[in-house]
């Protein structure tokens, strides 16, 4: 088998060698495809990591009927504690709502002076327990609690984090739309390159026929010209991925003062997976060809 | 070791053998003559399984071809060594790997290949030539380099098809010679030939197509 393993990739070189330029073209549009996937799943990570971190930061806003007693107040922080999400809760009242406004319009907090009365609800400052805080889970919360009693609204501080992840969202379709149309064109090619193989060699093909050699002597070289194909598509999508992510992703910055050093490039089994999809479509591509061509 | 029974091939319309019975002895040495398109190539194609034949039975060392599976093809092809008209050289490999595919694709080792190779090269006279492309060659060497790839795995029958057709007549008896040698070794050989001089001289059993009938 060794033996075998040694001619087919020797036969396999040669036949990339021969055909460099389109093996070349081939072996870049998988390692842009690849690239694109492995960008995408590489900002997909990071950006679900920054969601959950900012998470920490944010909590919910339980806004209250006015003229409630302290009893029903404590009753409903009690309910609130209860709540397997709740980490903390801490009551403000409509006074204390009003100096923070206040406060956070700074100059122009004069603008408040004209108000006869306080058009502020009290609330209660619901902060979520870690394994809670995706958005994913918050939206139901949020509708729970907003059919408590005495509870008016409720109001969870989106702001950037949720367009950022409807963006995000946005893009990962996007990337699976053209991840799917690139990696279609990827087999297309490669199967075309090793189509072209086959044609240039079809005379060789039908001598090793009459010498007597197996079907799969004569396959497996195609199959593993696809392989390599496949194999050096992904080890340079891996290597631009690396490169980008050194010039340009993790010079980002980001709100919320998250630093570079939380930007991660892909895990090991990530990058080993990553080759392992060139692989696998070099693999396809070669299939598809042989499958077609070789039936003689 | 070849027997044909009624064998006729049609290829569309046309028949390129009609009801050909024949028999070719373990050992002998025989030539398949006629015109073009007598049905000399065809009646090698069927022994060699390259096409299927329409009616009637091909055994080849005691196998029915018909019988035989797709993938039983390449083992019944490793008994036969094949000599062209036209050589059919690997133009990308040299002389040496050209005669060690036949091995390779057995998967014998390497040690083994390469004594192999070099044995028999020296023997028809070709050692001086084994790191050279067949393009490089003249027609003689070539089909020496053809014929070493035949002898290459001890086949049981060698079959030629035209061997000589594109060379001079002294070049055309050593290359007759050298099958002779070959059928001496106990390969029982199938020649095509249009060569009349080699006929003459060889006096050996002769099948006679014609419009692919067999003639007496």
């Amino acid at each position: 088998m060794q033996r075998f393993l040694i001619y087919f990739i020797r036969i396999a070189l040669s036949n990339l060698a021969q055909n460099l330029f389109i093996s070349l073209v081939s072996i870049a549009t998988l390692g842009l495809a690849l690239l694109i996937l492995a960008g995408f799943l590489l900002i997909s990570t990071n950006v679900k990591a920054l969601l959950t971190a900012s998470a920490q930061h944010l909590s919910v806003a339980v806004y209250l009927e006015d003229g409630l007693g302290p009893e029903a107040i404590a009753a409903l922080k009690a309910r609130l504690l209860k709540l397997p999400e709740a980490a903390e809760v801490v009551h403000i009242t409509k006074a204390q709502a009003m100096s923070d406004l206040r406060r956070r319009l700074g100059a122009r907090a004069a603008l408040l002076d004209g108000l006869e009365e306080n058009p502020l609800p009290a609330s209660f400052e619901l902060t979520l327990k870690a394994p809670y805080r995706s958005p994913e889970q918050i939206k139901p919360l949020l509708v729970r609690l907003k059919g408590l009693e005495h509870v008016t609204d409720v109001d969870y501080a989106w702001d950037w984090s949720e367009k950022l992840a409807s963006i995000f969202n946005f893009f990962k379709l996007g990337a699976l739309v053209i991840g799917g149309l690139l990696f279609l064109a990827t087999v297309f090619i490669i199967s075309n390159t090793i189509k072209l193989t086959v044609y240039a060699r079809q005379e060789e093909l039908s001598i090793l026929r009459l010498i007597g050699a197996t079907e799969s002597f004569i396959r497996a070289p195609f199959l593993i010209e696809g392989l390599l194909q496949g194999f050096f598509g992904g080890l340079l999508a891996l290597a631009l991925l690396w490169l980008m992510f050194r010039l340009v992703i993790s010079q980002v910055e980001f709100p919320l003062g998250l630093s570079l050093a939380e930007w991660r490039f892909l895990s090991s089994a990530e990058a080993f997976g990553l080759v392992g999809l060139g692989l696998l479509l070099g693999l396809l591509g070669s299939l598809v060809s042989l499958g077609r061509f070789m039936r003689s | 070791m070849i027997q044909l029974y009624g064998v006729t091939k049609i290829y569309g319309r046309k028949a390129a053998l009609t009801d050909v019975t024949a028999r070719v002895g373990e050992g002998e040495f025989v030539f398949i003559v006629g015109p073009s398109g007598a049905g000399k190539t065809t009646l090698l194609k069927l022994i060699l399984c390259q096409e299927p034949v329409t009616r009637g039975e091909v055994l080849v060392d005691r196998q029915n071809l018909k019988r035989l599976r797709p993938h039983h093809i390449p083992e019944l092809r490793r008994k036969i060594g094949v000599v062209f008209q036209d050589f059919k050289l690997l133009p990308t490999r040299t002389v040496f790997q050209n005669v060690a595919l036949r091995l390779e694709i057995q998967g014998a080792r390497r040690s083994f290949i390469q004594k192999k190779v070099r044995v028999l090269l020296r023997s028809l006279g070709l050692e001086s030539l084994s790191e050279a492309y067949p393009p490089q060659l003249s027609g003689g060497e070539q089909q020496r380099v053809s014929i070493a790839r035949a002898m290459i795995g001890d086949p049981k029958i060698l079959l030629a098809d035209e061997p000589t057709g594109n060379l001079d007549l002294d070049m055309s008896r050593s290359i007759f010679e050298l099958l002779l040698n070959i059928n001496r070794g106990g390969a029982t050989v199938l020649m095509a030939t249009h060569n009349r001089e080699l006929l003459k001289e060889a006096n050996l059993r002769i099948l006679h197509l014609d419009k692919g009938r067999l003639v007496t």
